[in-house]
């Protein structure tokens, strides 16, 4: 189980990536990943992803 | 919880104190001048130990609100001798609103003048620490080293030679999520921070969560219409992403109020040369990024990565009122000349607006010729960056080389050099320059916006019909927008997408569990002008002080051949509110 960064929705804001409890989110230039072997949606962490709380655009979706 | 943070430095201890009920509805700019007028005797010595350096992240900072992370910035000035707020983006505003810290105020002066030390913000504690090892460091060495220190990219403010030096023009760095540099430029802060003799302040925000509103359902649904709007607006979501503020050069050519050649011209031959356009296309034929955030969150991305020639990093948040005062201003054509200046600006921690200004007097006056870009990063370099009695001349600003080298034609209100708009040409902008109780400053009225670029209307530059009106208004607009932590240029969406301000202000009510309407708004925006306004007035700046310079009035700016013409009475009509 791991959320994933739709590119078309994405605007290269970058909240997502400071605020991941797993390290779990780079970017390259304005294109954001989240790396599927490190997300674990937060669990244990947080209620609910905290990439898709913060994100404004709807980008960040479950995989 | 949130708390107040002292650091007192005469002793070199710590306190914390629950919020005042007063302060607890206040952020950012309301609360940096809401503490210096309460704390700070307005007669002191800005670098003695009576001043107080506050830093405060603003009400939406922390959150998911787009654009909340700028850090605002307080104390006496010692370039105006009047209260001051600047601000700036970075990380360290969204990592101290997470620890729960609405402001952090640094105060006193150590007995033993000869010791440097830091500062260092955990969840856990505050700690004051000697500091030996980065002392006369530059910026960016300096962050890159904290970083390494504590191993993780924690939140770094700082200041270079020039603060601790304690020249006029210092600023107070910092630092990106790149780990480049963003400024808290104006004002000669980071000569207050130098006086403190603090060198850097680095914030940890290890195991604390994103500030979470009371209501999180209506903070999400105005988060997402706000966000909108950023990026539906032309100028917030199409011209300042791609061409960076840098995009305002030609714009200001044509409008005949580009400051040319120390104020002498509103139009510069070579301006295509340091246009936004040309510094888009260098930006991306070199490999560099033209669209950049200069703090987590931020939808405009105005910010950029410059490379060099060779592809390398040269600077970032590369800003319109930069490249005008290097180049127009002191008729500089050549755009890498001006990154490189940028950058060293950035290292050494000098106000790249108040060194630009103060370049084109000490042009006008003959210490280095107009157009000499070598000379002026030699300059950069070696006398300021290294202290020499000449240095120490220039890092006083523009105000301080026209006094010792007699010069008349010097662009300062309360001596702080006038950025980038011609007053007599963008007369919106004359006003707010005069009556601002920063000094000079653009960000604190943007009459620009509606003058020359139709946001939120149109008034004509070149009338003065209009003008003290429309400088009041965003004056009191902008005052309540830098309480919230909220990046000025938000203001041109809400200048014209009613939904921008509904949402914004919906956002601030989720996030407090609170009421408030767009008339509260304007309340504090006007409250804290007033506070501001009181503290100058105590500090010996009267009404004489809100001026523009005599040259205005009596030299004609080509091309539209006009000069400044409002009487000091329609100018005092102001402060009628």
């Amino acid at each position: 189980m791991a959320y994933k960064i739709i590119p078309e929705l994405c605007n290269g804001c970058g909240a997502c990536e400071s605020e991941c409890p797993n390290r779990a989110i780079s970017h390259v230039e304005k294109l954001y990943t989240i790396d599927a072997s490190k997300c674990k949606e937060c669990q244990g962490v947080y209620d609910s992803a905290m990439c898709a709380q913060l994100c404004n655009t709807d980008a960040c979706v479950p995989a | 919880m949130d708390r107040i943070v002292r650091i007192n430095m005469t002793d070199l201890t710590t306190s914390v104190e629950p919020v005042p009920a007063a302060w607890g509805g206040l952020g950012g700019r309301a609360l940096t001048s809401t503490v210096v007028a309460a704390e700070v005797p307005p007669t002191c010595h800005a670098l003695g130990p009576s001043n107080k350096l506050v830093f405060a992240p603003g009400l939406l900072s922390g959150t998911a609100a787009a654009n909340s992370g700028r850090i605002s910035c307080g104390a006496k000035s010692p370039l105006t001798g009047g209260i001051k707020e600047s601000n700036a983006g970075g990380t360290a505003a969204r990592m101290l609103a997470k620890l729960g810290i609405k402001a952090l105020i640094i105060e006193g002066q150590p007995k033993d003048g000869s010791k440097w030390y830091s500062v260092h913000v955990t969840k856990n504690a505050v700690t004051v620490k000697e500091e030996s090892e980065l002392v006369g460091a530059g910026n960016y060495d300096l962050v890159k080293q904290v970083q390494a220190r504590y191993g993780i990219p924690v939140g770094v403010m700082s200041i270079g030679p020039v603060g601790e030096m304690k020249m006029l023009t210092a600023n107070i760095s910092v630092a990106d999520p790149e780990s480049h540099i963003r400024s808290i430029g104006r004002g000669g802060l980071g000569a207050v921070m130098g006086a403190k003799r603090v060198k850097f302040i680095s914030i940890d925000d290890t195991g604390t969560p994103p500030v979470m509103p009371k209501d999180a359902v209506k903070f999400k649904d105005a988060a997402k219409i706000f966000a909108q709007t950023l990026l539906d607006h032309p100028v917030s979501g199409q011209g300042l992403p791609t061409y960076g503020t840098d995009v305002l050069v030609n714009i200001l050519h044509e409008a005949g109020g580009l400051p040319t050649r120390n104020f002498t011209s509103g139009q510069y031959v070579d301006h295509d040369k340091i246009s936004g356009e040309t510094m888009h296309a260098t930006i991306v034929a070199r490999g560099g990024m033209p669209t950049h955030p200069c703090h987590p969150g931020c939808q405009i991305q105005c910010s950029q990565i410059y490379n060099d020639k060779d592809g390398k990093y040269l600077t970032s948040g590369f800003e319109y009122e930069t490249i005008w005062g290097l180049g127009a201003d002191c008729c500089i054509s050549d755009l890498d000349d001006i990154a490189t200046a940028d950058h060293i600006m950035d290292d050494i921690g000098c106000d790249s607006i108040e060194t630009a200004v103060m370049f084109g007097v000490a042009m006008e006056a003959g210490v280095l010729k107009f157009g000499d870009g070598k000379e002026m990063l030699r300059m950069l370099r070696q006398e300021i960056g290294k202290g020499t009695p000449l240095g120490r001349i220039l890092g006083g600003g523009a105000a301080n080389v026209g006094r010792v080298y007699g010069v008349t034609r010097v662009p300062v209100v309360k001596n702080q050099g006038i950025p980038a708009y011609d007053p007599r040409a963008v007369k919106g902008i004359g006003v707010t320059y005069a009556m601002s109780t920063m000094g000079a400053d653009h960000t604190s009225g943007y009459a620009v916006a509606t003058n020359i670029l139709s946001v939120g209307g149109h008034v004509d530059p070149l009338s003065k019909v209009g003008q003290v009106d429309l400088a009041r208004n965003l004056n009191i607009a902008t005052a309540a927008i830098d309480s919230t932590g909220m990046c000025l240029f938000i203001a041109f969406p809400a200048l014209d997408i009613p939904a921008c301000l509904t949402s914004l202000i919906d956002m601030i009510n989720a996030r407090f569990g609170i009421n408030l309407t767009g008339d509260d708004v304007t309340a504090l925006g006007k409250s804290v002008l007033k506070i501001e306004h009181q503290f100058n007035l105590a500090a010996g700046l009267s009404k004489e002080h809100d001026r523009l310079p005599e040259f205005f009035s009596l030299e004609k700016l080509p091309p539209h051949n006009v000069v400044w013409d409002f009487t000091p009475e329609e100018l005092d009509a102001y402060w009628n509110f």
